[in-house]
């Protein structure tokens, strides 16, 4: 399964004889992007998403995306221990993984191979799963391994971890004090955090980065990293001491209170792009908002020229995409039909042109109406399938061409269609009673194709209970504008 | 426009045409390398490595990993039992922050299902939240086929017989009905 190992994911742990591990693997992963939590942080009711992640869910929500408890990203607050935690697991789920599969290949092997002690109480304890799943290869089998197992057996070991964490911060705050009374007294140079080695303090951030990359959240980093590296507990916290002062959290604005050029001058002082419309501007000022505070939020923050560098990304995709949708097709609430049937008249016209052609066609056939049953008009069967009728961006279009139909051949039918527009009042009331009674009309037939086109011999009773959910449907359709065509 | 001649049995309503697909497809896939693909490619290897039973989703053939089909099977002890019904996913570019687009693509007869497969289902609108994923919608979808909210109706006859006329309704459901293919 070599492709496994380009994409990691909790379910990696399924086929091997670890599948336990696919829930404790999916409890330190961000519920929002699936990944491995990135600088995790909690809300107000106690849900932990990255910082990232939750502070652009707020700013476009206000609420937790978990239980919808309306929060706001000023209560966020780090959760220490679910980084480690995150960051000591990464480090070693490689080899873990690699560990798991081999032992599922040994278990192939010989099952009576003594090795290790810790790998065989694994083995020995989910053999029955992994024989059966290797002999069927059903996907079915794996199932009652791994998801009825729920993530609760792992969140008391979160919850036990937890109390280290207490005990960590301890740590932290001593060592904060330690390199406070070192740090001092000397020629402007910082002592490491992690290694104590001391070097000028503009080159402690790039020194950091590299000195405790061993708690690199990407799982793929840690595969040369070797044992050793790993961070003792409140590493991570520890770092944090000395980096808060550097950056402050950018606030939000309220964007309705600012004009056109305040805010193109907000955006200039903050070093961001400032063109665009108000609307662009805001949206990029957010998800500035959002990646800046994310960062100061971070144990490893960037430069500002790689946020500017991811500001640039989302300006690439997400900020021009969303300029665009919303406003088209014609689901739209403005959509502005008026127009679209200009622009369109060429088709309308074509498709009315080709359905009375077809209709002429068929006409050589006389329609015939027996005994007050309801024949159909023969054009839908013949031009227009059943599938394309239900194409909702075609519909209007057909609808459009079944209106209009009868109107050519109006003599030869024994009852006028509607033409309403023009016909006084009372023609027309006399003529829905006839067309009740005889002829469908073209609205009921639709109806007919639409909601029971299997139900061929339907009597028109069927048919006329059948228009209500056609009228309710018809409303979310643009009209098909009888004044445009009607001659 | 020749509507004998397009093919739009596997076309979904309102999509781009197949040279519009592929010019398309490649804007996405090289701009948002991160959140987006990511996400799918996570949640598509859940699905894949821990399937539920009657839920399936996978994407396209065109190679866009924001187009999806996905197929439930219609619950036991419905009118839908046993049914095969396929739906269209579409996922905008700030996925998971905005909700996928799903539509039907099997006819079907449901008092919350209009006749061109648009589903009105809160979680999909106003109620959609970054932490749900196509599982949830789609297990969603399939008990909103065994309890159908008549409150709401897109389709009031539908939602009349769900709660007058079951037999008539099971009937019209069944009469609906159609397998499509691929």
């Amino acid at each position: 399964m070599p492709e496994q190992y380009e994409f990691a994911d909790s379910t990696d742990w399924l086929p091997t004889p670890l599948a336990a591990l696919a829930p404790l693997e999916s409890s330190l992963r961000c519920q929002v992007c699936k990944d491995f939590f990135t600088t995790p942080m909690m809300t107000s009711c106690s849900h932990t998403f990255c910082s990232l992640c939750i502070r652009r869910y707020l700013s476009q929500e206000g609420r937790c995306p978990a239980c919808r408890e309306p929060d706001q990203e000023v209560k966020l607050r780090r959760n220490w221990v679910l980084e480690e935690l995150v960051a000591n697991f990464t480090v070693s789920r490689k080899r873990l993984l690699d560990f798991a599969r081999s032992g599922m290949e040994s278990l192939e092997e010989d099952a009576t191979e003594t090795q290790r002690p810790k790998k065989r109480r694994k083995v020995e304890q989910s053999t029955p799963n992994g024989t059966e799943r290797r002999s069927t290869r059903s996907q079915s089998k794996k199932m009652p391994s791994s998801t009825n197992q729920p993530s609760l057996p792992s969140t008391p070991e979160v919850i036990e971890d937890s109390e280290e964490g207490s005990v960590y911060e301890d740590v932290e705050s001593q060592s904060a004090h330690f390199t406070n009374g070192t740090k001092e007294p000397d020629d402007g140079l910082v002592a490491c955090p992690c290694c104590h080695r001391r070097m000028k303090e503009n080159l402690i951030n790039s020194h950091l980065d590299k000195c405790i990359s061993g708690n690199s959240h990407t799982p793929v980093d840690d595969t040369f990293s070797p044992a050793p590296q790993i961070a003792p507990p409140g590493t991570i916290a520890y770092a944090q001491v000395k980096r808060s002062k550097q950056n402050d959290r950018l606030p939000f604005i309220n964007y309705s209170l600012l004009t056109d050029n305040a805010l193109r001058k907000k955006l200039r002082d903050l070093g961001i792009p400032s063109h665009g419309s108000k609307d662009l501007m805001r949206r990029r000022h957010t998800e500035w908002v959002n990646l800046w505070n994310a960062n100061c939020d971070s144990t490893n923050p960037v430069t500002k020229r790689q946020l500017l560098q991811e500001l640039k990304v989302w300006e690439d995709t997400l900020g021009r995409q969303s300029e665009k949708t919303g406003t088209s097709g014609f689901m739209a609430k403005d959509f502005d039909s008026g127009n679209y049937v200009k622009n369109q008249k060429s088709n309308f016209d074509d498709l009315i042109r080709q359905a009375r052609q077809k209709r002429a066609l068929a006409s050589n056939i006389p329609v015939q109406i027996v005994n007050g049953e309801t024949p159909e008009p023969p054009q839908p069967e013949n031009t227009i399938s059943d599938h394309e009728l239900r194409r909702p961006d075609l519909l209007h279009l057909q609808n459009e061409a079944l209106l209009s139909k009868p109107k050519s051949d109006a003599d030869e039918m024994t009852v006028l269609p509607p033409t309403r527009g023009l016909l006084p009042t009372t023609q027309m009331e006399t003529n829905k009673k006839i067309e009740q009674q005889t002829y469908p009309g073209p609205t009921s037939s639709i109806s007919t194709h639409l909601s029971s086109k299997n139900m061929a011999s339907q009597s028109s009773a069927g048919t006329a209970s059948d228009q209500a959910p056609l009228q309710s449907y018809m409303g979310d359709l643009p009209e098909p504008s009888f004044s445009a065509y009607a001659p | 426009m020749d509507f004998a001649l397009e093919d739009t049995q596997n076309a979904a309503p309102g999509l781009p045409s197949m040279a519009e697909q592929q010019k398309l497809a490649v804007a996405p896939r090289k701009a948002d390398t991160q959140s987006v693909t990511k996400r799918l490619q996570s949640e598509l290897m859940t699905l894949m490595m821990s399937p539920t039973p009657g839920i399936s989703a996978f994407p396209d053939a065109d190679g866009n990993l924001l187009h999806w089909t996905a197929t439930i099977v219609g619950p036991k002890d419905t009118p839908y039992a046993d049914l095969n019904l396929k739906l269209s996913f579409e996922f905008p570019g700030n996925y998971p922050y905005t909700a996928p687009t799903v539509q039907f693509k099997t006819p079907i007869y449901h008092p919350n299902i209009d006749f061109s497969g648009r589903i009105c289902l809160d979680i999909l609108k106003d109620k959609w939240s970054a932490v749900y994923n196509v599982q949830t919608v789609l297990l969603s979808l399939q008990s909103l086929l065994g309890e159908p909210n008549n409150a709401s109706p897109l389709n009031n006859e539908a939602a009349q017989l769900h709660q007058n006329d079951p037999e008539e309704y099971q009937r019209k459901v069944l009469a609906r009905h159609q397998d499509i293919d691929d």
